[in-house]
C-alpha cells in the first residue's frame, strides 16, 4: 500500500498546485461534462476504522431447573477492520452536463483486529490480526451541483451508490462476500480542458459507507469515513 | 466411563477400552494398533433394568432414558440410533450380550453418579454390549423441571449415552476447588466429566461440541459445512502434551474443543464450522487427568494462552498449521 499511498501524496500535490493560469477553463463560464463522453480516473483513498462487533465467548453457567441456564463468560472478543490506504479506479459516463454514472472498483488490505480481554481465568488481555484482500465493484451516481461552481474550474458534487464485495482472509482459502452503500460529496478540479474536448483534473471527496454482510460478527450495517483523492481524464 | 458428582479420585470402570487416541472419542488397542470404539451402522438395541428406586419407577426410568435416546438419535446424519427393547431382569454389568441401563448399587462409588462401561471383542475391537449404570447412592429425579436435591436422570443419562456411543470427555467447562471437591462453574459440553449441582436438568441439551464430536467420530461431518484446524502447541519451543484447545467461532459462536495427544504438541480439531475462530489453550486443570486420559506426561504448568492469529475455517479443509507458544507457569 506504500504506492497507494504515494499517489495520494502526488494527486493532493495537484490540487495543492492548482490555482494556476492555465487551468482557466475556455469561455470562463462554469466546468460541464459532455454527455457520453466517458471519465476515466484513478487514484486512492483512505477508509476509517470500522467495528466488526462484540462477541461473547460463553458456556453455561450453573443454573437449577431450566433448560437455558444463564450465560458464563469466558471470554470477550471486540474485532475491528482497521483503517487504512485502498487503490480506486473508476470509469464515469456523464448522462447530462451535471450527472455522472459510475462504475468504480476499489482494493484494499486492510487488517482485522481482534481484541481479546476478560478471559474467566485472568489471561492477559491480547489482539489477534490478520490481513484481509478486500475488493469491491460498484455503481455510484455523482451530482455537480451547477450553482457551486467555484471560479468557473471546480465544482462540488454529491454522490451516492452501492458495490459488490468480495473480503478474502489471510489464507486466501476463504471468500465472504457483502454489500456496500456510499453517500457522500466532493469536490472536482478541472485543470485543463473544462469546455473543450478532452479534459483533466482531480477529485477528492468524503463519504461514509455502510456495509452489510462480508466480514462481521454481528447483524446489521457497520459504517465507516472514507476520503478519496483521484485524478481524472476525460475523453 | 464414569461421570462425577465432583473430582478427585473416580475409578474408572470400563472394561477393555484403552486410553482415548483421539480427541472427544475413545479407543481400543487392537494388535498394536487403535481401533475407535464405535458402533457397526443399524440399530443400538437396549435394555431397560427392571428396578424401581427412590420413587423413579422403572417406567419412569424407561422414559427418561427415551427421551435421552431421542436427543442423540437426532444428532443429524448418525448412521446408528438407540431403539428400545423392553424391560429385562438382567441388571448391568452382566456381560449377556446384552446392552442394559439401570439402577445399580454401588455404595463404594461414592462420587460416581453413573458409568458405564463396554464388552468388546479384543481381537477386532467390535463393540458386544455395553452397560450403563446409575448409582442408587444417589436421589434421582425424571421430574420435567428437575427436582432439588435430586440428580436429574435424563441428564446423566445423555452423558453416560455418549460415552456408549464412543465418546470420551470433553474439558470444556471451569470449575473451581472447595473443601469438598470440584464445584462446576460453568460447562460448554454434555460431556464434560463432573455434573451440575442437583437440580440442574441444562445437560438435556447437546452443545455443539458434543454434537460435533460425535459426527466426528461416525465420519458424518458434512464437507460443505465442516472443516477442521490443525496445529501444534509448544512451551519453551517444546511440545505440550495434553493442552487443552477451544475453537471458538466468531460468526458461529460454537466452542468446539480438542487436545495435542502426542509429545509434539499436534492437535486438529474436526467439526469446526467455516469462519474465523480464536484459539485459546488452556491446561487441563478443571478436572482430574484421569477423566481424560491419564495423568502420564501431561503438561498442566502453562497459563491460559491465546493463538497467535485467527484461524480460517474453510469448509471442506484443514488450516494451515498453527504454532501456538504457551506461557510457563
Amino acid at each position: 500500500m506504500r504506492r497507494g499511498a504515494a499517489l495520494l501524496v502526488v494527486i493532493a500535490a495537484v490540487l495543492a498546485a492548482a490555482p494556476s493560469a492555465s487551468a482557466q477553463p475556455a469561455g470562463g463560464g462554469p466546468a460541464l461534462w459532455r454527455p457520453w463522453h466517458p471519465v476515466i480516473s484513478v487514484g486512492g483513498g483512505w477508509v476509517g476504522r470500522a467495528s466488526l462487533g462484540t462477541v461473547r465467548a460463553e458456556t453455561r453457567a450453573t443454573g437449577l431447573g431450566t433448560l437455558t441456564p444463564s450465560a458464563f463468560p469466558l471470554f470477550t472478543a471486540d474485532s475491528t477492520l482497521d483503517a487504512g490506504p485502498r487503490a480506486e479506479l473508476a470509469l464515469a459516463v456523464p448522462v447530462t452536463r451535471t450527472l455522472l454514472v459510475e462504475v468504480l472498483g476499489t482494493a484494499a488490505r486492510p487488517t482485522l483486529s481482534t481484541a481479546i480481554s476478560r478471559d474467566a481465568e485472568g489471561a492477559p488481555a491480547t489482539t489477534v490480526t490478520e490481513d484481509i484482500d478486500d475488493y469491491s465493484v460498484g455503481a455510484r451516481v455523482l451530482y455537480d451541483v451547477p450553482r457551486l461552481a467555484f471560479g468557473g474550474r471546480a465544482r462540488p458534487y454529491l454522490l451516492a451508490g452501492g458495490a459488490y464485495v468480495r473480503q478474502l482472509h489471510e489464507d486466501q482459502v476463504l471468500v465472504e462476500t457483502g454489500q456496500a452503500w456510499t453517500a457522500g460529496a466532493g469536490l472536482r478540479l478541472w485543470l485543463a480542458g473544462a469546455r473543450q474536448g478532452r479534459s483533466f483534473g482531480a477529485t477528492t471527496e468524503l463519504a461514509w459507507q455502510w456495509r452489510t454482510g462480508g466480514i462481521t460478527f454481528t447483524d446489521g450495517a457497520r459504517g465507516a469515513p472514507s476520503l478519496s483523492l483521484r485524478l481524472f481524464a476525460g475523453l | 466411563m464414569t461421570r462425577a458428582v465432583w473430582g478427585i479420585g473416580v475409578v474408572l470402570l470400563v472394561l477393555a477400552t484403552a486410553p482415548a487416541q483421539a480427541y472427544l472419542k475413545f479407543g481400543v488397542d487392537v494388535g498394536g494398533r487403535t481401533v475407535p470404539v464405535r458402533w457397526s451402522p443399524g440399530a443400538i438395541r437396549y435394555f431397560i433394568f427392571e428396578r424401581d428406586f427412590g420413587g423413579v419407577s422403572a417406567q419412569a426410568f424407561s422414559d427418561a432414558i427415551g427421551r435421552a435416546t431421542t436427543t442423540w438419535n437426532a444428532v443429524p446424519g448418525l448412521p446408528v440410533s438407540f431403539s428400545a427393547q423392553g424391560l429385562t431382569r438382567s441388571q448391568p454389568l452382566e456381560a449377556d450380550g446384552r446392552t442394559t441401563l439401570g439402577f445399580l448399587d454401588r455404595p463404594d462409588q461414592e462420587r460416581v453418579l453413573g458409568a458405564t462401561t463396554f464388552l468388546l471383542d479384543a481381537t477386532t475391537g467390535a463393540l458386544i454390549e455395553s452397560d450403563i449404570y446409575f448409582n442408587t447412592r444417589f436421589r434421582w429425579s425424571t421430574a420435567a423441571a428437575g427436582e432439588p436435591g435430586a440428580t436429574d436422570l435424563e441428564s446423566v443419562a445423555l452423558h453416560e449415552l455418549g460415552h456408549l456411543l464412543g465418546l470420551g470427555h470433553s474439558a470444556i467447562g471451569e470449575t473451581e476447588v472447595t473443601a469438598n471437591g470440584r464445584r462446576v462453574l460453568s460447562t460448554g459440553a454434555v460431556m464434560f466429566p463432573i455434573a451440575w449441582p442437583a437440580g440442574a436438568i441444562a445437560d438435556r441439551v447437546l452443545q455443539p461440541d458434543d454434537i460435533a464430536g460425535v459426527r466426528d467420530l461416525y465420519d458424518v461431518l458434512p464437507a460443505a459445512e465442516f472443516g477442521s484446524i490443525q496445529g501444534r502447541v509448544t512451551k519453551n519451543g517444546r511440545g505440550v502434551y495434553g493442552a487443552h484447545i477451544v475453537a471458538f467461532g466468531l460468526e458461529s459462536g460454537e466452542m468446539i474443543g480438542g487436545y495435542t495427544l502426542n509429545t509434539n504438541g499436534d492437535f486438529v480439531i474436526a467439526g469446526v464450522r467455516e469462519g474465523p475462530h480464536i484459539l485459546r489453550v488452556e491446561p487441563l486443570d478443571d478436572a482430574d487427568l484421569e477423566s481424560f486420559f491419564g495423568p502420564a506426561n501431561v503438561d498442566i504448568a502453562f497459563s491460559v494462552t491465546y493463538g497467535p492469529r485467527l484461524a480460517v475455517v474453510q469448509a471442506g479443509g484443514a488450516t494451515s498449521p498453527l504454532t501456538i507458544e504457551v506461557r510457563p507457569k
